[in-house]
């Protein structure tokens, strides 16, 4: 009987504890593990604000696709992939002034192995929603692969 | 009845103690103002920090009969000089405009979070405790002169010479003497090749960024450990201009600083557990004249002391 008290205590003070100091994480903004994005292995390229949608995106991309995107080579051959990522913003709760990402809303995943600029050789993926259900989008993709080539890399020395 | 006289006995002592240590008194300087002080935002904002605020961030404090008792003068002493040492409403014209504007958002926020004032002053000054009223009218102020903003050349200017330098400039990774700080943190190059988990827009100064983990970092969001983060956890933080396109969109302008929390809850012991770092331009000039830089840090991160003194809720890729 003893013992199980002080099981009991020994819980009720890890879940306290827990209580007191939640984990911190951006639930809905998170993609889902299925997508696997890390295994895509990307750099970070840009990030774009749209205020009037009230959406935050950010660009990634593998070492071939950032150099075509800051127009240091213009070697043809190799594998280019981009992938932007879009969040709605929200306010953020710690610091009035801020806009952080809220939920997923889609991500636009670009591969050639030509040039970008090839856009009838670009192939354009669009996953939407918080579980990025797969819909290929044949229609009308050209402007969306005009657009995302067109971002300049940030600055990041 | 030996027990009572015990206990009388006890009490004159300590009486006696108490009304002699009223000699020592902390020396606490206030200035005293004739006539009316000049306005430094607007008559309803004044009003409500001079209520709230101005005992302990301002040289004009106004302290109670009871804040005037020994020992609980030292204690208030004590935080009149932190206090004004990290903002003084007394001094505000003498630091620069965008300065001015960085502690009136941080202020605010720390009212906000609930920081400020602090709890243990106004558990006797009731009065300085902000209403729902009087923060709405404060955040209303902040809104009226955040930056707004519109296509600009000289910013677009300006970015394009940073980027330029930056396209055919040597990799900072290729650096034979990395930058070096006041407390000894080394400029980190590899930061851009972490993987990001948080952005953020700042409408309060005009600026963008990107906050990036380590791998132990990114290890520890997997496996739901970010409270606190694990010893060699390393954020950082990008900061660029706002630059708004003629599409409506804003992207980054000039690449502004790099900021790194360190996590290593013994060697940063003194520092709430992280080394606190921040490296300015491309040329990674290192922010800090003295080592106490960091309270700065700190200060403003403070809010967040259950959370790790972390902001950011990172997002998992
Ligand atoms: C009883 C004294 C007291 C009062 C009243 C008070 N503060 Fe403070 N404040 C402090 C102390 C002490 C610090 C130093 C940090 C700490 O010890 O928590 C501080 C720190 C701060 C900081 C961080 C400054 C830095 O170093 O960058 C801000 C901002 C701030 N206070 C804002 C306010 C605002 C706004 C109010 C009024 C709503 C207020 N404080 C009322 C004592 C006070
Ligand atoms: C005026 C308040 C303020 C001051 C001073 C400040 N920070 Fe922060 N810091 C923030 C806010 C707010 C965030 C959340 C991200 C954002 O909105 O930019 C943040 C985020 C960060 C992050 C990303 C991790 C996190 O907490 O979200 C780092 C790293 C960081 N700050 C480093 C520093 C360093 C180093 C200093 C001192 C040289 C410093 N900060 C001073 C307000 C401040």
């Amino acid at each position: 009987m003893k013992r199980i008290q002080y099981c009991l205590l020994i819980f009720g003070l890890l879940f306290g504890c827990q209580q007191n100091h939640p984990e911190n994480r951006n639930r809905e903004a998170s993609l889902p593990a299925s997508f696997e994005f890390s295994k895509l292995g990307l750099k970070t390229i840009s990030s774009i604000i749209n205020p009037e949608l009230g959406t935050t995106s950010t660009l990634y991309g593998n070492d071939n696709a950032l150099e075509e995107l800051k127009g240091l080579t213009s070697n043809h051959m190799v594998e280019k992939t981009l992938v932007l990522v879009t969040w709605k913003q929200q306010d953020d709760p710690r610091w009035f002034g801020a806009k952080i990402p809220s939920d997923l809303k889609l991500v636009e995943v670009l591969k050639t192995k030509s040039s970008f600029k090839d856009y009838e050789n670009v192939d354009y993926r669009i996953y939407e929603g918080r579980t990025l259900g797969n819909r290929k989008d044949n229609l009308k993709n050209e402007d969306r692969i005009k657009f995302i080539t067109s971002i300049q890399p940030a600055v990041m020395p | 009845m030996k027990k009572l006289k015990k206990l009388k006995i006890s009490l004159a002592i300590l009486l006696f103690v108490f009304l002699f240590i009223q000699i020592y008194r902390p020396n606490i300087p206030v200035e005293h103002h004739k006539g009316d002080t000049p306005i430094l935002f607007s008559n309803k904002v004044d009003a409500i920090l001079k209520k709230s605020c101005y005992d302990c961030h301002s040289n004009q404090t106004d302290l109670k009969w009871f804040d005037q008792i020994t020992p609980v003068n030292f204690l208030i002493a004590d935080h009149i000089k932190k206090g004004r040492s990290g903002l003084n409403f007394s001094d505000w014209g003498s630091i620069s405009r965008p300065d001015q504007n960085a502690k009136l958002w941080e202020a605010v926020n720390q009212i906000i979070q609930g920081a400020m004032p602090l709890k243990s002053y106004t558990l006797l000054h009731s009065e300085a405790k902000l209403s729902v009223k009087d923060i709405q009218v404060l955040k209303d102020y902040l809104s009226s002169i955040a930056p707004k903003q519109i296509p600009d050349t000289a910013k677009v200017n300006a970015l394009n010479r940073q980027y330029k330098n930056w396209t055919v400039e040597k990799p900072a990774a290729e650096f034979k003497d990395l930058p070096v700080d006041i407390n000894g943190i080394t400029f980190i190059p590899d930061y851009k090749n972490w993987v990001p988990i948080s952005s953020t827009q700042r409408e309060d100064n005009g600026t963008m960024r990107i906050i990036f983990g380590n791998d132990i970092a990114i290890k520890a969001i997997k496996e739901h450990q970010t409270n606190p983060w694990p010893n060699g956890t390393i954020l950082a933080k990008v900061a660029w201009d706002q630059l708004k396109d003629n599409r409506g969109n804003i992207t980054p302008g000039v690449f502004k600083q790099v900021e790194y929390m360190i996590k290593d809850n013994h060697k940063y012991r003194s520092t709430a557990g992280w080394g606190w770092a921040r490296f300015k331009t491309p040329k990674f000039e290192p922010y800090g004249k003295t080592p106490s830089f960091t309270t700065e840090c700190i200060n403003c991160h403070r809010p967040m002391e259950n959370n790790d003194f972390v902001f950011t809720p990172p997002l998992e890729h």
